[in-house]
């Protein structure tokens, strides 16, 4: 009765008290919001190809075939966009942050390359713009290798064969033997036929990302809600408390109760919300319980942590740690296939609540995470009642378990 | 003085552990998160199945040379297999060499000898592909080349290993990247990691925050009637304001200063870099913390000053990582242009 009577104090403490809910609510909103924000510039920046310019004082037969080959492939002109220029330009243009590089073939190029020596060439990329400095990187440096296989099949012609013909008949030999290896290797395409099989058990990107945003949510709230709401009452409070016999055990499992469902509440609205979108959950029993049960853990997580009296702050700095390492290993944000796999750990609640929401979202009657789940909230609840139990006898309070 | 200071002290004597965790909580979760963050960070890969229907010398030359691939994870399988990792999703895509891959690349044929095996959902295979298809077209060129001097009357083999060679020590056509920054193209200026800078950022909040919580100590000296009391001992409170003044900065920017300089430590960055960001640190955590005390006085020193401090520090930070602060003065940015 009086457990209750603290519930019903804690309760009416919430309502007339809103502000740990609204900003537990509020602050991960604006959190997730400006990360997408990010996102999406990423992605908008990312359509457009990169700028950058090509500086040829070389000006031979190869370097021209070289630029032709490096902006005329199919995949890297999508992505690339490689501009001729003159030194001067391309300084002007680089320093007026036009260009994500310049690339510049020295003099002499060509003959180094068919002598077999493999002087690099210089690839300026700007500071100021990583993004599209990296993806030019990645271009060219796929682009590299079959100019290598190309370049060194030509060579290896040149040297066995045209070299030893009359002086009027090598040139004409030499550019034949270029375009047509060239050609040959900018073809690649054709090396691959393809095949596309549908996945059953992939999750896909969309709904991943929908996931991700819902389960990051879903424990920034409580984090922040556990601290914002979880100052120890003041001493008289809890003085007068104990004169009818409420105990912090009851506070304990009072506080625990008030998260969990406050958790329950939120994620059956985020999963209503998500349901609104083409990521819709089925909503079946199993979907239910992994909720009710991942609502139990968190919260027994949390009720955990009060019950060793750790203040709300360390409390919030302990919680988000262990999160992001959950979370991170879950691969609730980089898809688990992609990570190391001594990353993954099974039996880990937050792998188990990932498995539950993930199975939701696929439609499928798997139940193997409720058990895992189940446990780890009996166990943390448990665990929490105990310490409070402790605490109580340390004390020298009258223990509930004596009480009348 | 040293008595006021000493009163600050003595509060945080009363539970040691929690205060010296919390002052050096950057630091802990730098030296604990760093190894495990790094580890995952450097074995991320995409797992892509590869089939060798072929069973040839080009085959076995191909899978050993895509083994030492950065970023992607190759694993060996038979072609039911593969396919069925790629259908469940476990692998991003697969490449099956094709039985007679050997024989049509020494015919110069290229077409078709891979089967490339994709879920509509892959994303990162093309990856995988350009290194695949790298690998192939070396042997393919090396083989032409064979091809066209055999034409000539001269040794298929020879002509091979001709080609080959121009690979070792290292491939023909290679490209060096350098990083400037467009102000300055003569010379490579040294920058720190973009992630360093977020962690930097904070640990910025972090410590602004720490230190905004701390003027909580002058709401409950003057609820609780000690700063009444002083004032009515020493007929002064300037000597308290100014130790509290000093810890203050000391909680905040020494919390701040800890977990970046451990941050430097741990990831061996360059000395002239660390001295560069830690005296613009310092300057604006000086700066903003001065600002900030001012503002918790001019206010009265009210309750509700703290929370809406927390706040402005949160939205410093989150404008200026989201890169949609709608000024520059933030003082995150400000701390962000040190670069």
């Amino acid at each position: 009765m009086n457990g209750f009577s603290l519930w019903r104090y804690e309760m009416r403490a919430a309502a007339k008290r809103p502000a740990p809910l609204f900003l537990s609510i509020i602050l991960p909103l604006v959190i997730l919001g400006l990360v997408f924000l990010v996102l999406q510039g990423f992605v908008e920046e990312g359509r457009e190809p990169v700028e950058a310019a090509v500086v040829d004082e070389d000006d031979t037969f190869q370097t021209n075939a070289l630029i032709n080959q490096l902006s005329a492939e199919e995949r890297l002109s999508q992505a690339l966009n490689l501009i001729p220029m003159d030194e001067e330009q391309a300084e002007a243009a680089f320093e007026n942050g036009e260009l994500a590089g310049v690339m510049t073939i020295p003099e002499g190029f060509t003959a180094s390359l068919m002598n077999g020596e493999n002087d690099p060439i210089d690839v300026m990329t700007s500071a100021d713009d990583p993004l599209d400095a990296t993806m030019l990187e990645v271009l060219l440096d796929s682009g590299a290798n079959y100019i290598s296989a190309s370049q060194s099949a030509v060579n290896t012609v040149y040297d066995l064969h045209i070299r030893d013909l009359p002086q009027d008949e090598r040139s004409s030999r030499l550019q034949e033997t270029i375009i047509t290896y060239t050609l040959f290797a900018l073809d690649r395409g054709d090396l691959f036929s393809e095949e596309t099989v549908t996945t059953g058990a992939s999750i896909g990107w969309e709904k991943h990302a929908y996931l991700a945003a819902l389960i990051t949510f879903l424990f920034l709230f409580l984090v922040m809600y556990q601290m914002l709401d979880g100052k120890k009452a003041d001493g008289s409070m809890v003085m007068r408390w104990r004169m009818v016999d409420v105990t912090f055990v009851h506070w304990t499992v009072v506080k625990q109760l008030k998260w969990g469902l406050m958790t329950l509440a939120v994620l059956e609205l985020l999963v209503w919300v998500v349901g609104r979108t083409d990521a819709a959950f089925t909503s079946s029993l199993t979907l239910h319980l992994s909720l009710l049960f991942t609502a139990v853990w968190v919260s027994a997580f949390a009720g955990f942590l009060y019950s060793m009296q750790v203040p709300p702050g360390l409390r919030f700095l302990f919680f988000f740690v262990v999160t992001i390492v959950g979370l991170l290993s879950a691969g609730a944000w980089v898809p688990s296939l992609y990570l190391p796999e001594w990353l993954s750990v099974e039996w880990s609640p937050y792998q188990l609540t990932y498995d539950g929401l993930r199975a939701g979202m696929l439609d499928e009657d798997e139940r193997g995470h409720l058990f895992g789940l189940a446990l780890w909230g009996v166990g943390l609840t448990s665990l929490s009642i105990l310490i409070a139990l402790g605490k109580e006898k340390r004390d020298a309070y009258i223990s509930i378990l004596t009480s009348e | 003085m040293l008595t006021y200071l000493f009163l600050h002290l003595n509060k945080w004597k009363k539970r040691p552990f929690l205060y010296v965790l919390l002052f050096t909580f950057p630091l802990l979760a730098t030296v604990i998160l760093y190894p495990l963050l790094k580890n995952t960070a450097d074995e991320t890969a995409v797992p892509v199945a590869i089939v060798d229907q072929d069973d040839s010398g080009y085959s076995e030359t191909i899978l050993e040379r895509i083994g030492n691939s950065e970023r992607i994870r190759f694993t060996v399988m038979d072609e039911s297999e593969a396919e069925e990792a790629v259908r469940k999703g476990s692998m991003e895509a697969a490449f099956v060499l094709e039985d007679g891959l050997e024989s049509a690349l020494n015919e110069g044929d290229v077409d078709d000898v891979i089967t490339w095996i994709r879920a509509d959902e892959s994303l990162f295979d093309v990856y995988a592909k350009e290194a695949v298809g790298a690998e192939v077209m070396r042997l393919a060129m090396s083989a032409r080349a064979g091809l066209r001097v055999e034409q000539e009357g001269g040794s298929f083999e020879e002509a091979f290993d001709y080609s080959e060679q121009y690979w070792e020590p290292e491939p023909l056509f290679q490209m060096s990247f350098s990083e400037r920054s467009p102000e300055n193209q003569a010379v490579e200026a040294p920058k720190l990691e973009s992630w360093q800078v977020l962690i930097m950022q904070v640990f910025f909040l972090y410590g602004w925050v720490l230190a905004i919580f701390f003027l909580r100590a002058v709401q409950d000296d003057e609820r609780e009637g000690r700063l009444q009391r002083i004032e009515l001992v020493q007929q002064t409170k300037v000597n308290y304001f100014i130790s509290h003044f000093l810890l203050f900065g000391i909680v905040g920017a020494g919390s701040f200063l800890l977990g970046t300089s451990g941050l430097f430590y741990i990831t061996g960055t360059e000395r002239e870099l660390v001295l560069a960001w830690l005296g613009r640190g310092v300057v604006v955590m000086a700066v903003t913390l001065f600002v900030t005390w001012c503002l918790f006085m001019g206010a009265g020193r009210k309750r509700w000053v703290v929370p809406v401090l927390v706040l402005v520090a949160l939205a410093s930070f989150m404008l200026t990582v989201s890169d949609t602060g709608f000024t520059g003065l933030w003082p995150h940015c400000l701390l962000e242009k040190g670069g």
